[in-house]
């Protein structure tokens, strides 16, 4: 998959709106899902991508053009759902074994998956944020490690170690 | 199974219309941006207004308690230094107080007035005298 916008298709848009427009079209949807997978509710995650946009509309006159979009825009969402996840797991009071992920799972609403998927995604819950959004973005995005770590500004070699541990405990919670 | 079998399915859903509704929505963004300026210097005034009014709340404040402080601690002084001594309270002014209170003070714990004591007495009667 070419995630890369290009930078020809970049240049030749006129003005700040045009641009954001563009960006907007070609990566909506997939912020969105990688946000949804990260913090589960549909609620939540419209909240977060709301913010991400705004983000971007707010600092595009301030971006640098050798920089990838995609990786700009994709570490803000990032940021913005483990800000939101640590807020969220600072409001509410927890008064039972599971994780607020793992409950989230349970009662989600627009989840049209069977049960192995829901079981992957109880799996991916328990796993600490940063190693989820790793995990996420390498088995469901299939991104590079070079661009995670674009994204998260973590070593290579940190990144597949935390991926090859989240398989690992995923597999163990699904007894593959 | 395998890890790697469940891959490609995505169970996560939207509600239907939802991305074009949520496209609008930040579009909405880009042609707001020149209203939201014009709010902001606006609350940027009315900050500047509000801290001035506080501002003068507080001198004002300030300038009655200083006020009040001043006359409390002027009055208060001869009772605190002279509480001992009895004191006849039918002069009219501070100064003249003062000057009993000093002249007093001179006959309580003298014998003979002194020098000084006799120069002290002196400047406190023409001061009462120039104030008068």
């Amino acid at each position: 998959m070419h995630y890369e916008h290009s930078i020809a298709k970049q240049t030749n848009v006129n003005n700040n709106e045009q641009l954001f427009t563009e960006l907007v079209n070609t990566y909506q949807e997939r912020v969105y899902f990688h946000v949804r997978r990260m913090v589960v509710s549909h609620d939540e995650a419209n909240d977060v991508t709301q913010n991400t946009w705004i983000k971007v509309w707010e600092n595009l006159a301030n971006f640098k053009v050798e920089a990838s979009y995609f990786t700009w825009i994709y570490r803000i969402a990032t940021n913005e759902a483990l800000m939101h996840l640590r807020k969220r797991n600072r409001r509410f009071l927890n008064f039972t074994d599971q994780p607020l992920e793992v409950q989230s799972v349970h009662f989600q609403s627009h989840f049209t998956g069977d049960e192995v998927l829901k079981k992957l995604h109880l799996a991916i819950a328990t796993l600490p944020p940063k190693q989820q959004a790793v995990f996420n973005m390498r088995y469901f995005e299939e991104l590079k490690f070079k661009e995670i770590s674009e994204i998260m500004n973590t070593s290579e070699g940190a990144l597949k170690a935390s991926y090859h541990i989240a398989v690992q405990k995923i597999e163990k919670q699904l007894q593959l | 199974m395998k890890l790697e079998d469940i891959k490609n399915k995505n169970g996560f859903s939207v509600p239907e219309g939802y991305f074009e509704q949520q496209k609008q929505e930040l579009l909405k963004i880009t042609t707001n941006q020149s209203k939201s300026n014009v709010r902001s210097i606006r609350f940027g005034w009315t900050q500047i207004l509000a801290a001035a009014a506080i501002l003068a709340f507080v001198v004002s404040l300030g300038s009655i308690y200083f006020k009040s402080t001043e006359t409390d601690s002027t009055l208060a002084e001869p009772v605190v230094l002279y509480s001992d001594v009895e004191l006849e309270y039918y002069t009219e002014s501070l100064e003249e107080l003062s000057f009993d209170l000093v002249e007093q003070s001179i006959e309580l714990y003298s014998d003979s007035i002194t020098y000084e004591e006799q120069y002290l007495l002196d400047y406190a009667s023409d001061q009462l005298y120039y104030e008068l």
